[in-house]
């Protein structure tokens, strides 16, 4: 049942986790979180245990195999739970979705919440997606600090972290939820599997789980054709946002 | 609250995703990006599943284009399926370029086309030097 706002609510039916490892990704640059999530939650064959739903979510239902289904869905086994949006969150949504999901992740007693997403990276861009991405990590307390550390992530030294992870972050903190970021160098415009895999390696270290990156790198052309549209929706998102805000970027 | 006009700009965002990883004997969008630099613009085509020999890149001097069509056999077990592919895309300059002088390489489906920007011949005379007053 929804905790702190009405305008989100996070809907569970299935067992419920004990102290879960929460990872939650959306789309941005790159479509990192959601391509990394769509592929944990394949390769752990994890099932579907609830969605997070909102009047204000875009008007998009997600088709798969002829079935209209909900962007937002949580996924979960044993102490893993994944919460993966196929569409952009942005704006209002973007605040009280990480608003939710922060006091959810809170009342389920969550060991740690990690938020996986792409940072645009001009040298990636530039390279059209050659070579490794670079993983950071920013942590919101000393449990999350030391999770960081185990990763293998790079700690991210200042900067900045906008727009939906900056929220979950805020509001992690505010409900004193211990939560880590990871952020693979990615290329904003274009949909880049690899740095998905380089990112689920960390989350493999992190939480001792073993999902193949190979099958990733395998998929990854058709990955790219999958998604097309998707980032498509990202790239518009971001711009409107921008407008709405007056965001310089 | 929400204001009325962040909602409708929300509902107003025109949202629909499809599955299919090649729209049969549809013409397709690939995604591009735009960069403008001091000395060179750049464009990148994302293709991905497409093989070199496919794609035609041409340019003038205000328009780059991306035209590739591509066939596929797969066969699963006995089956075998045909299917056929075209994307095409036309972006449009914000400055002049060379084209002549463009180049444009190939790599695991991305296409990345470097062209010089035209350049003005920089003025014989210089400016008129203004002087500065409180």
């Amino acid at each position: 049942m929804s905790q702190t706002s009405p305008r989100v609510r996070i809907v569970e039916f299935g067992p419920k986790a004990s102290k879960p490892n929460v990872i939650v990704g959306v789309p941005e640059a790159g479509l990192v979180g959601t391509i990394a999530c769509s592929f944990i939650i394949e390769q752990l064959k994890l099932e579907e245990r609830g969605y997070v739903d909102s009047d204000y979510m875009p008007p998009v239902m997600v088709v798969h195999d002829s079935v209209a289904r909900l962007p937002v869905h949580i996924f979960g086994k044993d102490n893993i739970v994944v919460i993966l949006s196929e569409v952009p969150i942005m704006g209002r949504l973007s605040l009280e979705m990480a608003k939710e999901v922060s006091a959810w992740s809170r009342s389920v007693r969550a060991n740690l919440v990690c938020g996986i997403t792409g940072a645009p990276s001009k040298e990636r861009e530039e390279s059209q997606g050659e070579g490794k991405p670079t993983v950071v990590g920013v942590g919101n307390d000393m449990k999350a600090m030391e999770a960081l550390k185990t990763s293998g992530a790079l700690p991210f030294q200042d900067g900045v972290v906008s727009g939906f992870y900056a929220s979950l972050l805020k509001y992690c903190t505010q409900y004193e939820q211990s939560s880590i970021v990871l952020l693979a160098e990615a290329m904003a415009q274009f949909p880049d599997p690899a740095a998905a895999s380089a990112v689920i390696e960390k989350i493999n270290t992190l939480l001792s789980l073993k999902v193949d990156t190979r099958q990733l790198e395998k998929e990854s052309e058709e990955i790219r054709m999958q998604t097309r549209e998707l980032m498509q929706q990202t790239r518009q998102a971001a711009e409107q946002s921008d407008r709405a805000t007056g965001a310089y970027r | 609250m929400w204001e009325d006009d962040e909602l409708d700009l929300l509902l107003s965002s025109a949202m629909g995703r499809l599955e299919h990883s090649l729209r049969w004997k549809q013409t397709n969008q690939p995604l591009s990006s735009l960069q403008v630099g001091e000395k060179f613009v750049t464009v990148v085509f994302d293709l991905p599943g497409v093989e070199r020999d496919e794609v035609v890149i041409t340019c003038t001097d205000d328009r780059v284009s991306v035209e590739a069509e591509v066939t596929r056999r797969a066969k699963r077990g006995s089956r075998v399926t045909e299917g056929y592919a075209r994307y095409s895309k036309q972006v449009v300059l914000p400055v002049k370029v060379v084209s002549e002088k463009g180049t444009a390489k190939f790599k695991n489906g991305m296409i990345t086309v470097k062209l010089p920007r035209r350049v003005h011949r920089p003025l014989k005379e210089p400016g008129k030097r203004l002087r500065l007053t409180a």
